[in-house]
């Protein structure tokens, strides 16, 4: 199975805690292709919301959003990355979202930037959860528990490495 | 001298001491301590718990004080009582050695000992003495909580006794002292069923059917009004072999019901009646039947046996033979019959079915299925199961859940027939979900057996287009049935002769067609009848009975035979011709306010007369049925014209009574209101059958209701009439109409809401506004409309447009990704009948039947439902559905080996795709579809861009369509003779073609890669292939291309060549 990203970007509030006829249409034709929701994150300003799917692959979930009617401003399947040992707890009030994209990122590159960074995040009380790094390595979506997501972008900033947005998250679960 | 204490506890308290009577112990409380001490004798009995017992609600030393004042009575009262109270300063006992007698110690000695002799007469005279001694509960008059479960006890033993005394006296043949005390345990647990059936059978066994019939009503009623349930199947079967059997020695050989043990099961009826004469001059037919049965559905989709031919020809006969093959192949049988009079009874005849089938007795290798435990979809209809049920969601829905119903047992190969009768008469409803099943389970042991008069047919009905969709599509297998010739209606005669003379052997009492008959005339029978066998039939009896037959013609001859009924038979008989269907006792007894008993008699008389016949069983009561629909008709037609009126009024009226509780009565209360002449009835019942169509999504039926409805309001007062012409008129707009009709009813719910505002009908007119709002929807005129309007108003029904939407999603998601597509097809057929409606046309229905009929390797019409639909979408501007299309347009020319043609295709893809939002993968599509066929055209740099496309899809993570573009690679290549690239290619198109589980491409890619493997001339691994690709794709309906690859892998792996470069096809 394959870990599909819907990133969505809207002009207006988006209300997804109540489904309409779109989502359900949407939720039909992912079931008809085995495709199952885990989880998704919604911006303070319900503008931005990331969502993902088990699926057999990302092809299946863009399918049921155009055919349900949903809009989405990309999908792509992503590789989970997560910190070695212990997995730190999404903290709900602190959880923070950081996008990126980038020239195809090399997997030596990509562990030394990491590196950087978690240190930084370490001083700044930032802990990294999780991250979706795209198949063609040119996306990186990062979950944190930050205290803010000012802190956050200070952090990016004192390393160098560029970002598209952060924003404060609320999750939703099946 | 000491004498005897004597202490009756049984019934009430009584003491006597030798022969004196011993009041003063009269207080409750004293009697109750002597009972205690009585009952518990076998122990001494602490003071303590003794008072605890006795004075449960007194604090530890009350109690104490009142049991030492009720003791010190006692001593003072009983005679002698020291010698028989035991007491010390903690304990008290009743001393064992004393002289007593004690009712309730005789009455379980005496229970004991009738259990331990296997002498019928002892047991008998033990079994006396123990039901005379139980001469009422434990000491009544006591309310302590100590005695219950002891009074209880003995209760129960004393039911014991009775239950075993009635076997015992019904061994003994003693009848009359067995119903006696049936009668009594009856009275002790009105509810106990199983008494219920031993005293029917004890007054069967006594010679006395009335009363054992009326037995039975006695307990449907009790167990109906206190239970809420119908009597269980073996007493109906008891119930049904009574009424049925006139010998009384049938019943000797049952054993006594009244244990706890089940009544043994009667031979279950095969049929809905059993036929009393051979079945004569059918010999073909009966080979057809017997051939349709034995198609394998491997080998084709089977086909719809529709037996056709005119009134009286013996259709229902012959479906009767085929169901009892059906039994006698252990398979299962669903039996309905449509009738005139409920042609907008939405899905009758599948109700109908169903509770056939529920009602039949289950067999260790045919276990029924009960109503309760239907699919909670089909709940809706059968209130019996629950009263409210929730409305299924769509139309799909309701005939899938009917569909899994029929296909559960076709999994276990158990042979399963649904059989319907006079289906001209099939609403429109019932005709949709029977094309529906028999489109999905044609590859299934499910078949379809139906009858149907041609003539009725020719008639704008459901049904006709049904039989016409069938021809078209062929799936229809019809048997005609002639006339039978002199030689048939000969034998005919003979068997009815011969019947004749058994029964009168039998009986000893000439049956009444027979009676002073001579031979009949066979000449004369067979040019009367003209080799109809009903006619025939008729004529026969006639000649037998009065020696000539008075008229050749049918409804004459039936005539004078219902003349010759008694009177108060004919008036009950006429009363179930006014219903219109097949009937239950309960429903004619209330309706004819008639005694049961009576009504008993009169079906007695009309089952002797031929006339009428236990019909299609259902939960609950045996209903029957007139034995031809010629016959109910002739019966009504002599209902005078101002009869006819009053009785179906009254039908009405006794129908309304239990529409409360049962809202399918609805359109059978409309359409006796409306006969009966009550307009108000007839309006507002059929505006609550139309709404419950519209629920069941039966939209032919509510609109035809809704316009009935309409034409009684015009002759009610303006308020009663305004909110139900407004409901009416909502219903009509639900229910979908198109054109010239919407205009006028846009028109006329303008002209309701002018009324409305004018009466003061607030509720009229927000009824009306809703309808307005819809049909404005409806027609697209969507400025008109707030979408929180729309949606308010949507929320009760759903109709036919947002239905048919509902259906082409899901038939067309599946179409779209290759899966069940004999359901994607079912799906969007019915979508596409339900769109036209109202005048839709959907993008979705036509792209989802062009991906089918692509699958099928039909091409042509393929190509033309595409090309619909992107036309359509484009004028639509819906650019996805757009894009999609031409991308099916685009794969088929690929399919059909004209890449060349698929070429424009994508180039319009890459236009439509920059039109569309979002960061998709069209335009990735577009390019690897373009690339392939460029590949297929050996045109330049064609594999450069395949390649590159290959990739991009492949960071795309569209799988599906890797596997496509892989696929079709592969077999390019392999035409031109690269087989270790075509190898290479469809090993990956495989493994896409796994994780997306799409059959047809797992089953072509792998087909192509066995090819690949049998060029290079490794057979052995190429026959590993084979069969792995074999056992996956057992049970699926794969590709005209997949399949037709697997094909040529197998042609190739048994002609042992290698596959030479073979150009596409």
């Amino acid at each position: 199975m394959t870990i599909a990203i819907v990133e969505t970007l809207s002009d207006f509030p988006l209300n997804p805690e109540e489904p309409n006829d779109i989502s359900l249409r949407v939720l039909d034709c992912l079931a008809e292709r085995h495709a199952t929701w885990r989880y998704s994150l919604l911006s303070s300003d319900r503008h931005r919301m990331i969502c993902t799917f088990d699926a057999p692959d990302a092809e299946s979930v863009r399918e049921s959003y155009r055919k349900g009617g949903a809009g989405f401003s990309r999908i792509w399947a992503g590789e989970l990355l997560k910190p070695e040992g212990l997995q730190p707890e999404r903290h709900p009030s602190l959880l923070v979202v950081i996008e990126g994209t980038y020239p195809p990122i090399g997997e030596e590159e990509l562990n030394e930037v990491s590196s950087k960074m978690l240190s930084c995040y370490t001083q700044q009380g930032i802990e990294w959860i999780q991250s979706y790094l795209s198949l063609d390595r040119t996306r990186l979506i990062c979950e944190l528990n930050a205290p803010d997501a000012e802190s956050v972008r200070e952090a990016q900033y004192r390393v160098g490495v560029a970002f598209d947005r952060v924003w404060s998250a609320t999750i939703l679960k099946p | 001298m000491s004498l005897s204490l004597g202490i009756g506890l049984l019934g009430g308290f009584s003491l006597t001491y030798g022969d004196r009577a011993v009041t003063e112990i009269a207080s409750s409380r004293s009697q109750a301590l002597l009972a205690y001490l009585l009952l518990h004798r076998q122990v001494a009995q602490s003071r303590q718990r003794i008072a605890f017992a006795l004075w449960a609600d007194s604090t530890d030393p009350q109690a104490r004080t009142n049991l030492r004042k009720e003791l010190s009575y006692l001593r003072r009262d009983l005679p002698e009582s020291d010698r028989f109270l035991l007491i010390e300063s903690k304990t008290l006992q009743w001393s064992l050695t004393a002289p007593f007698t004690l009712d309730v110690m005789e009455f379980e000695e005496s229970v004991k000992a009738a259990g331990q002799t296997t002498d019928l007469d002892k047991t008998r005279s033990h079994l006396d003495l123990a039901l005379k001694l139980y001469g009422g509960d434990l000491l009544p008059s006591c309310e302590d909580e100590w005695i219950v479960p002891e009074r209880e006890r003995l209760a129960q033993m004393r039911v014991r006794a009775l239950e075993e005394s009635i076997e015992v006296l019904q061994k003994r043949q003693d009848y009359r002292t067995a119903i006696g005390y049936a009668q009594q345990l009856l009275r002790i647990e009105p509810l106990n069923e199983g008494t219920y059936a031993a005293l029917m059978q004890l007054h069967g066994l006594s010679g006395d059917r009335a009363n054992a019939l009326q037995v039975y009503y006695q307990c449907m009623t009790v167990l109906r009004e206190e239970l809420g349930v119908d009597p269980s199947l073996a007493t109906r079967n008891l119930y049904q072999r009574i009424l049925n059997e006139d010998e009384p020695s049938l019943f000797k050989d049952l054993p006594p019901l009244c244990s706890a043990a089940p009544p043994p099961s009667p031979p279950s009826r095969a049929l809905p009646l059993s036929p009393s004469l051979p079945l004569v001059g059918r010999d073909r037919e009966l080979q057809v039947l017997h051939d349709w049965l034995v198609a394998t559905p491997e080998t084709s989709t089977s086909e719809i046996l529709l037996l056709l031919g005119e009134a009286g020809i013996g259709k229902t006969r012959l479906l009767e033979e085929l169901a009892t093959a059906v039994r006698d192949r252990n398979g299962q049988v669903l039996w309905g019959c449509a009738f005139e009079a409920e042609m907008l009874r939405p899905y009758g005849v599948w109700i109908d079915a169903i509770r056939y089938v529920a009602s039949q007795q289950a067999t260790p290798t045919l276990p029924q299925p009960s109503l309760a435990d239907l699919p909670i979809e089909l709940r809706s209809l059968f209130p019996e199961v629950s009263p409210q049920p929730e409305a299924p969601a769509d139309r799909g829905r309701l005939f899938d859940a009917v569909v899994r119903l029929l296909s559960g047992r076709s999994e276990d190969r158990t042979l399963t027939v649904v059989i319907f009768d006079n289906i001209q008469w099939l609403d429109e409803a019932s005709t949709a979900l029977l094309h529906y099943a028999a489109r999905l389970l044609g590859r299934t042991t499910v078949r379809f057996a139906c009858a149907a008069r041609p003539r009725e047919l020719e008639r704008d009905r459901p049904a006709s287009k049904l039989v016409s969709a069938l021809r078209r599509d062929r799936r229809l297998q019809t048997l005609e049935l002639p006339l039978l010739d002199r030689e048939q209606i000969g034998e005919l005669v003979r068997a009815i002769e011969q019947k004749g003379r058994a029964e009168e052997a039998d009986t000893s009492i000439p049956p009444p067609f027979l009676r002073g008959a001579g031979g009949i005339a066979v000449d004369r029978v067979f040019a009367d009848s003209g080799g109809n066998p009903l006619l025939a039939l008729e004529i026969a009896r006639a000649i037998s009975q009065h020696g000539t037959a008075s008229s050749d013609n049918l409804e004459a001859l039936i005539q004078d035979r219902l003349q010759q009924l008694d009177r108060s038979t004919r008036e009950l008989m006429l009363w179930a011709a006014a219903l219109g269907r097949s009937f239950d006792p309960t429903t004619i007894a209330q309706i004819a306010d008639c005694p049961i008993h009576q009504l008993l008699l009169a079906i007695e008389e009309l089952e002797q007369e031929g006339i009428v016949r236990p019909a299609a069983a259902s939960e609950g009561e045996t209903p029957y049925d007139f034995v031809h629909d010629i016959v109910r008709q002739v019966a009504y037609n002599q209902l005078s014209t101002a009869r006819r009126r009053l009785v179906h009024l009254q039908i009405a009226r006794t129908l309304q009574k239990s529409f409360a509780t049962d809202d399918s009565l609805a359109s059978d209360i409309a359409y006796h209101a409306s006969l009966g002449g009550d307009r108000a009835l007839a309006a507002s019942t059929a505006l609550a059958a139309a709404e419950r169509c519209l629920k069941l999504f039966a939209y032919t039926e509510a609109l035809e209701l809704a316009e009935q409805g309409i034409q009684h309001g015009r002759f009610l007062e303006p308020e009663t009439r305004i909110s139900l012409h407004a409901g009416l008129l909502r219903v009509c707009v639900f229910a979908g109409v198109t054109g010239e009709s919407a205009a006028l009813l846009e028109t006329e719910i303008q002209q309701l809401l002018s009324e409305a505002k004018s009466l003061g009908s607030s509720e009229a007119e927000a009824i009306a506004l809703e309808a307005l709002t819809i049909l404005q929807f409806d027609r697209g005129n969507f400025t008109s409309v707030h979408q929180h309007s729309l949606q308010a108003a949507a929320s009760q029904f759903a109709s036919p447009a947002t239905a048919a939407r509902m259906l082409a999603l899901s038939g067309s998601c599946l179409a779209e990704i290759g899966r069940e597509m004999a359901r994607a097809e079912a799906l969007l057929l019915e979508a596409q009948s339900l769109a036209a409606r109202v005048g839709l046309e959907m993008g979705d229905i036509l792209g989802g039947l062009g991906c089918v009929r692509r699958h099928r390797g039909d091409y042509a019409e393929a190509r033309s439902h595409l090309q619909q639909g992107w036309q359509l979408t484009r004028a639509q501007k819906d650019h996805w559905r757009e894009f999609s299309y031409l991308s099916y347009l685009a794969m088929t020319e690929l399919e059909a080996g004209e890449p060349m043609a698929a070429l424009p295709y994508c180039d319009e893809m890459l236009v439509v795709a920059a039109k569309i939002q979002g960061e998709g993968s069209e335009a990735a599509v577009a390019m690897a579809l373009k690339a392939l066929a460029r590949y297929c055209l050996d045109l330049p740099d064609a594999e450069i861009e395949l390649t590159e496309a290959i990739a991009t899809l492949q960071q795309m993570d569209a799988k599906r369509m890797v596997s496509y573009v892989l696929t079709g690679a592969a077999e390019f290549d392999l035409s031109r003779d690269r087989p270790q690239l075509a190898i290479d290619r469809a090993e990956v198109a495989l493994k896409n073609a796994q994780i997306v589980n799409h059959p047809s491409e797992i089953s072509l890619s792998w087909a192509i890669l066995i090819q690949g493997l049998l060029v290079l001339g490794e057979r052995q691994r190429a026959m590993a292939q084979l069969e792995l690709l074999q056992q996956s794709i057992e049970h699926y309906d794969l590709s005209f291309s997949a399949q037709s690859a697997i094909d040529r892998a197998i042609q190739q792996m048994q002609a042992g060549i290698p596959a030479t470069c073979q150009p596409l096809e």
